[in-house]
């Protein structure tokens, strides 16, 4: 969308003029970008809202909420402007087309006042917003016809998303305000002394994370059974709350969903409580009772893309490292051959290329915290690849007998392990500058704790204090001892922190010593007793010397998965699905498909192939469709 | 006001040379050659047959446009990347990234330049990003209007305002300093609107272009009203552009 860049200047003064009003109306939780809170906040709240439960032993649960099209439903007179007319109110209500019942929550909301007064936003201003979104249009070039619309922040405007902000504060300090009458458990936290300075023991009110249009709603609780009521029935009252807003809350899969935590009984006893949980086509889903829709259903999930990062039940990062170890092998198998490895570009102009998926790859870093060895050994692996890559060109970078050692003392670079530590520790001068009290108290509570993020913040800055000269040129003590001092020292002179994290960074030039894979963690093959480090050697080794062939894929024909009826558009992808993503359909092909016979089968492992070297070429996985998923028309078998 | 130079807009593509061009339209002139002597004499062609020559001179030609296109790749990255940064501030990915970027989408650019009434140029001409691609558009709840139709609607309603609000307004009209500050911080390399004036003209021209835009805010916030274009924008697939020699 292009619009003239002088309205743009102009809308950018106004909104010069209400940042000072939505710094002081926005929650502690919300980090849309005002005052310096980005994702990697809204990421250190949840992390920190797990560790505080499994520290103090309680169950708790994340609700994840989607607004479909959240810019364009919103609704201006919510915002600012004078109260509309009984008729206007009617209308606008039966044109979103949401249920009757909902008129009389709608109603009441007509009657609060608007974010902007609740803000305290002078008359004055508010009246030059209304000037600037009083009929608002667009088009599409070639056209002679315009689209006029009353309703939504403009898209590409630098008042865009400050509407926006404006109206998603509203409704959480409402979600808030219906979530503290049910929910008696809060976050107890802080104390005179932390280690993030000092905070007011307080308790905090960490109801929700917001981060634009991203929504997570969290419940803590002493017990399970509690944790599940309150979630059951506060799901019901943020849909509604939302819908008197006239925003629609999208319950398709990986769009709402719930994360859960909970502790005493194992998943599969709580899932199989029928009281919160039934089983859907996504799967398990919980039972949610409101206005806007009725009965309804929101699924279960156990991890959930939020913020870039994905959200995991269990301590563990591993789901989201290899996410992005897979990313950036895509990115850097397309630009091996062209740049990273062509010999015939100059080293330097290579290695610069070569930074691009290692930023890709490390672009989470800063919040991983507790990685187990595999994620490490992958993240090493993938990173000395690329830089292998680099060096020596594409052709070469695996015909080398150079170990890892050996390479690094060829090529000296910064290694992995230094990279993330170095990420981090720019993330700890980012939160003593920026952090909002809420959450540095949240951390600091942690503190302690064997597996907190705080834990792994301070252990960095042992190895920052260890592997520079500190001592001798600033007099700084050990972290341990004194974290307080090098908090100030942070605060005071975070450039020369940086430099210093920088040079600490560049001196980490060694291969990172890797723990032996354990004998214990392979398999041994039964027939003929040859000892696999892995199951992917395993399936390899009996694929090439006992002909065995995958069970799965001697049943399968086509693109089209008959346990879900769905198209998943080639068979590879198929494959996939029926192998990793859903092993009930895995196991309904298994139990219920015929082998296929000799020859179908081999022109269908030809088909795969060809598809899978195109794919290749392209830097693609075998998995991957340009088309989306599409539903099949058809009954969906019985599966259970 | 902005006028792109014409002679700068001839060449599609940034990356391809002038002997590559003249390479590919050689080759492609034999192709075609070939294509009609094909639709001519049909059937197999040997080594016997007496239009070997052509074919073979096709496929000389096809390896000589690859080649150079490789060339022309390989001189490209190696002058994007004298550009990214020295190679003490290796680390700094985000200028490797705008390099990429650039690399990858090739976005085309063009120079503007501006002049007065009586054709002289009033600043140096500069180097401007032309257009972008859209790909995704997504349709919201409105009405679909004519141009008459969209002033009438726009003309029809209006903030109610008061004296009060007169004079209270007064006090939040930006100063010019302030307003040339805000102009400097405009980005650069972003598509202009309808109107064709590039943000960079007002990045690096602040005070020449706050003297244009200084009384029109003014007059806007007196009288609580906006002019129509900047209620609004068009989405835009625009042709490729070239760098400027």
């Amino acid at each position: 969308m292009l619009a003239d860049v002088m309205g743009k200047l102009y809308h950018k003064y106004l909104r010069h003029l209400l940042t000072p009003y939505i710094n002081s109306y926005i929650l502690s939780s919300m980090c849309g970008g005002f005052e310096h809170r980005g994702v990697d906040f809204a990421s250190l709240y949840i992390n920190g809202f797990q560790d505080y439960a499994r520290k103090h032993g309680l169950s708790w649960a994340v609700l994840f909420l989607d607004v479909s099209a959240a810019f364009e439903s919103l609704q201006r007179f919510f915002v600012y402007g004078a109260r509309i007319s009984d008729a206007e109110a009617v209308g606008i209500f039966k044109a979103c087309g949401m249920m009757p019942e909902m008129f009389e929550e709608f109603r009441q909301v007509l009657l609060d006042p608007t974010a902007f007064e609740q803000a305290g936003v002078p008359r004055v201003l508010q009246k030059l917003v209304e000037a600037s979104h009083l009929v608002t249009w667009y088009s599409f070039s070639g056209l002679d016809t315009f689209v006029a619309t009353r309703q939504g922040a403009k898209p590409g405007d630098p008042l865009g998303d400050i509407i926006f902000a404006f109206l998603i504060c509203s409704i959480l300090k409402k979600v808030h305000r219906y979530m503290s009458g049910i929910c008696k458990y809060k976050c107890a936290v802080g104390s005179s002394a932390t280690v993030l300075g000092e905070l007011p023991a307080q308790e905090v009110d960490i109801s929700s994370v917001n981060y634009v249009d991203d929504n997570a709603f969290l419940i803590l609780g002493q017990s399970s059974n509690e944790v599940l009521q309150n979630l059951q029935c506060i799901s019901g009252g943020i849909l509604d709350i939302f819908g008197a807003h006239l925003l629609r809350c999208s319950l398709a899969a990986n769009k709402t969903a719930v994360l859960l935590g909970l502790l005493g009984r194992g998943q599969r006893q709580i899932l199989g409580d029928k009281r919160f949980f039934e089983e859907g086509r996504e799967g398990m889903c919980l039972k949610v009772k409101c206005t806007m829709l009725g009965d309804c259903r929101v699924p279960v999930v156990k991890r959930y893309k939020h913020v870039g990062r994905h959200v995991v039940a269990h301590c563990s990062n591993n789901v989201d490292v290899q996410q992005h170890v897979v990313s950036a092998h895509t990115k850097f198998s397309s630009m091996a051959y062209s740049i990273i490895g062509n010999r015939d570009l100059p080293v330097h102009v290579r290695l610069k290329f070569s930074l691009i998926p290692v930023s890709r790859m490390l672009s989470c870093a800063s919040v991983w915290y507790n990685l187990s060895p595999t994620s490490i050994r992958s993240l090493d692996s993938q990173y000395n690849k690329i830089y292998r890559t680099a060096y020596l060109g594409h052709k070469y970078h695996t015909r080398t007998n150079y170990t890892n050692k050996q390479f690094y003392e060829k090529h000296p670079h910064r290694n992995v392990l230094a990279c993330i530590r170095g990420r981090r520790l720019r993330l700890l001068s980012r939160i003593l500058a920026w952090a909002p009290e809420p959450l540095k108290a949240l951390l600091a509570d942690s503190h302690g704790y064997q597996k907190s993020f705080i834990n792994e913040l301070y252990d960095d800055l042992g190895w920052l204090w260890r592997s520079s000269s500190f001592p001798e040129e600033l007099n700084m003590p050990d972290p341990a001892s004194d974290p307080l001092a090098w908090n100030s020292f942070i605060i005071n002179y975070p450039n020369t922190f940086k430099k210093r994290v920088q040079r600490a960074e560049e001196i980490e030039c060694t291969a990172i010593e890797m723990p032996a894979a354990s004998a214990m963690e392979g398999i041994q093959c039964h027939i003929c007793g040859f000892f696999c480090k892995n199951v992917h050697v395993y399936s390899g080794h009996m694929h090439r010397a006992h002909g065995h062939k995958n069970p799965l894929k001697m049943r399968l024909e086509g693109s089209q998965c008959l346990g879900c009826m769905k198209d998943f558009r080639n068979r590879c992808r198929l494959f996939h699905h029926l192998s990793c993503n859903s092993p009930k359909c895995g196991q309904y092909y298994l139990n219920t498909q015929p082998l296929l016979d000799d020859e179908t089968f081999k022109q269908q492992e030809a088909i795969s192939a060809k598809i899978e070297r195109t794919l290749k070429a392209q830097g693609r996985h075998a998995f991957f469709a340009e088309l989306p998923v599409i539903r099949l028309v058809g009954p969906v078998p019985s599966r259970l | 006001m902005c006028s792109p130079p014409n002679n700068l807009l001839s060449k599609k593509n940034k990356f391809i040379s002038d002997t590559t061009r003249h390479a590919a339209k050689a080759r492609k002139q034999a192709a075609e050659h070939v294509r009609s002597l094909k639709r001519v004499h049909p059937g197999v062609w040997d080594v016997s047959s007496p239009l070997y020559w052509y074919i073979s001179n096709l496929k000389q030609h096809n390896s000589y446009v690859k080649k150079c296109v490789i060339e022309d790749k390989r001189a490209w990255v190696c002058a994007q990347s004298e550009q990214i940064v020295d190679s003490d501030r290796i680390h700094n990915s985000r200028m490797v990234y705008k390099s990429m970027r650039v690399l990858e989408r090739k976005p085309p650019q063009q120079v503007v330049c501006m002049e007065d009434e009586h054709g002289t140029l009033v600043v140096k001409p500069i180097q401007v990003r032309r257009c972008f691609q859209v790909k995704i558009a997504k349709l919201t709840n409105g009405s679909i209007v004519g141009v008459a139709q969209l002033i009438q609607i726009v003309t029809s309603v209006s903030v109610e305002v008061t004296n009060d609000d007169r004079l209270e307004v007064l006090d939040l009209v930006p100063t010019e300093p302030f307003m040339e500050a805000l102009c400097a911080s405009s980005a650069a390399f972003v598509a202009s609107g309808e109107d064709g004036k590039p943000s960079e003209l007002f990045k690096y021209y602040p005070k020449q272009m706050c003297k244009i835009i200084y009384p029109i805010i003014v007059q806007i916030m007196t009288n609580f009203r906006e002019p129509l274009a900047w209620l609004g924008g068009v989405s835009h697939e625009l042709l490729k552009g070239s760098l400027p020699s």
